[in-house]
């Protein structure tokens, strides 16, 4: 285990370094020039050529690329030109919180929908109870999500004024306040989610139940909710651990739409308006946090993988 | 639906009518029964090709200009000269989404296709020449892939800008990873077979053993991934252009539409709300007929 997490690690070492280049090198072909942009009305041929040299855009490509990674490693990714912030201050303090309370809370919602229904779906196989839970799953796993958030702001916040339609609150500040505030943005990213969790669930714990050990168990005579409840769903962990791991990075993807619908200062809207503003040191480090931030999750699914499934620990 | 139909010497018990009809038949017409007898699938399949039918005859069929504004007529709710109302600007909405699913269909086509054959090189030549091509190919696919698919757009619109040109390139990239991770996979399945050495051994070159010898037998997985892939396009351009980082205004975009109906929902909701149906139905059967596909393609694998 120890020897894989260690040759898991030095993959993981190998994909940033190829992320970053990725990252500066898409980055370079960006229109415009950063001095000028940089320097504003202060632009004259001395300042230019200072701040040319101050930056390092005047030696060789693969220097320029060893001081981006040097500052971006200590932190010193820049500042944003309109308001003058930190990026750094602008993305982990700012905006990553409130991706990651939003993905949070996205998940329990996605896994308290959608971990019943598939397991019913299942033990119901081909009655109404199971097509309607699957059509439900096929429906929501289709609906995007931007679509469905303003959907749910016509329903649930404009027609029903059940939950506050805009803006972020800190739990921090206001608990009560923050959840409801999540509540629809939740709903919108975690529905996606949670038709896909309930299809994958569905599917394996049919599979499972139908394995010869399942069989052997009943045939024993286990009283048929222990059968479900400890031996199959045990087996069904695994695949759905896979799933909902592996598709984090899909709801990366729906929060930035779902934080652009309800104005969450996200990092997904931090991303869109440094794009629109063409703020590219803010898009460059936004974009290299997402990535870094997408690689270590897998990690963690691949670790917790390994550890859930015996015979994998072995390999 | 259709039935499987063979005729021929009557074997004794159903299993064995299954399994002698399954032997009989070619691979490809197996492929169209299995798919066939998918009701959910082929539900998706009539989905897809009735909207790329009108999406086509757009020009023809759709009852005004997608583009002309007529303020006079600006916010009216569905009628019978406006089936689907009009928007803010009074232009028709039926019209604006038969061209808006026209743009999903080229974006979710050609990005598609563009990865394809990127993907299928890449994965081909990694898989076959294995060594230090595979090591740096497939490193530079890993490194494609951990970039969330919206993210890599994102960023690469950053640099190219907007427009339907640029959100195709963009997604083609953010794509061809996929295809080269799961063509490199079969083609190191299937390798060793006599086949691939016997071609070798009669000196067909690198090209050849690859288009000719590789190619035709990792085909499958290939059209799964196509079929997956076109309706996580499209929701992907239409996400995009949705943000106002896509296909730029007064172009008739399904993202776009549904984005410029949302200030309006209270008093006008059908501006964001048919296109959006619209997506959500485009969406529902891509998804029915590209899991047709795969259950018909590849009867063992499943949702993953």
């Amino acid at each position: 285990m120890l020897q894989f997490a260690f040759k898991r690690l030095q993959h993981t070492l190998i994909l940033l370094f190829i992320i970053s280049v990725f990252v500066f090198f898409i980055m370079k072909l960006a229109p415009g020039d950063p001095v000028t942009v940089m320097l504003g009305s202060d632009y004259n041929p001395e300042s230019y050529a200072r701040l040319r040299t101050e930056l390092g855009l005047d030696r060789s490509i693969f220097i320029q690329y060893g001081i981006w990674i040097s500052r971006f490693v200590t932190g010193d990714w820049g500042y944003s030109y309109i308001s003058g912030a930190k990026v750094s201050k602008l993305i982990l303090q700012d905006a990553l919180p409130v991706t990651l309370f939003l993905s949070l809370w996205s998940l329990v919602f996605a896994l308290v929908l959608a971990l019943p229904s598939g397991i019913l779906a299942a033990l119901k196989r081909n009655t109404w109870v199971d097509y309607t839970g699957m059509g439900l799953a096929i429906f929501f796993n289709s609906f995007p999500s931007f679509y469905l958030g303003i959907v749910l702001i016509w329903i649930f916040g404009v027609s029903l004024g059940w939950f506050p339609t805009m803006g972020y609150v800190s739990p921090w500040s206001d608990p009560v306040g923050s959840i409801t505030h999540m509540m629809l943005p939740a709903f919108t990213l975690g529905a996606w989610y949670a038709g896909l969790i309930a299809r994958i669930t569905r599917s394996s714990l049919v599979d499972v139940l139908n394995q010869p050990f399942i069989k052997v168990a009943k045939a024993k005579g286990v009283d048929s909710r222990a059968v479900v409840y400890k031996h199959a769903l045990r087996n069904v962990l695994i695949p759905v651990v896979t799933i909902v791991g592996l598709q984090l990075g899909g709801m990366l993807r729906g929060a930035v739409m779902t934080e652009t619908v309800f104005a969450l200062p996200g990092i997904g809207r931090l991303v869109t308006i440094a794009v629109l503003n063409r703020e590219y040191q803010l898009v460059q480090a936004s974009v290299m946090v997402i990535a870094i931030m997408f690689i270590f999750i897998n990690l963690g699914v691949d670790m917790l993988y390994r550890f859930l499934n015996p015979r994998m620990r072995a390999a | 639906m259709t039935t499987l139909n063979v005729s021929a010497t009557l074997p004794e018990t159903p299993a064995d009518t299954q399994a002698t009809s399954e032997r009989r038949l070619s691979p490809s017409r197996l492929m169209v029964l299995r798919f066939c007898a998918n009701r959910g699938a082929v539900a998706g399949l009539i989905i897809v090709l009735l909207f790329i039918a009108v999406s086509l005859l757009a020009p023809v069929i759709a009852p005004y200009d997608p583009l002309k504004q007529d303020y006079m007529a600006a916010f009216q709710g569905p009628s019978w000269a406006h089936w689907l109302g009009t928007d803010s600007f009074g232009r028709d909405m039926l019209t604006r989404i038969l061209y808006g699913a026209r743009i999903s269909f080229v974006v979710g086509f050609a990005s598609v296709s563009i990865a394809m054959v990127i993907g299928v090189a890449i994965g081909l030549a990694a898989g076959y020449y294995g060594g230090l091509v595979e090591a740096v190919l497939m490193r530079i696919v890993d490194g494609l892939l951990s970039f969330t698919p919206l993210v890599l757009a994102i960023a690469l619109i950053a640099v190219l800008g907007l427009g339907l040109q640029n959100v195709i390139l963009a997604l083609a990239a953010t794509f061809a990873g996929m295809f080269a991770r799961v063509t490199r996979g079969d083609v190191l399945n299937i390798k060793g077979e006599p086949y691939v050495e016997a071609a070798q051994l009669l000196g067909v070159g690198g090209a050849g053993v690859m288009f000719r010898h590789l190619l035709p037998n990792v085909l499958s997985p290939i059209i799964v991934q196509f079929g997956l892939n076109l309706a996580v396009a499209i929701l992907l351009e239409s996400g995009l252009s949705f943000l106002g980082l896509g296909v730029p205004p007064p172009e008739p975009d399904l993202g776009l539409m549904i984005a410029e109906g949302r200030g309006f929902i209270v008093m006008a909701p059908w501006i964001s709300g048919f296109p959006g149906l619209a997506l959500v139905i485009i969406i529902v059967g891509l998804n029915l007929f590209g899991d047709g596909l795969r259950d018909a393609l590849d009867p063992k694998a499943q949702i993953s």
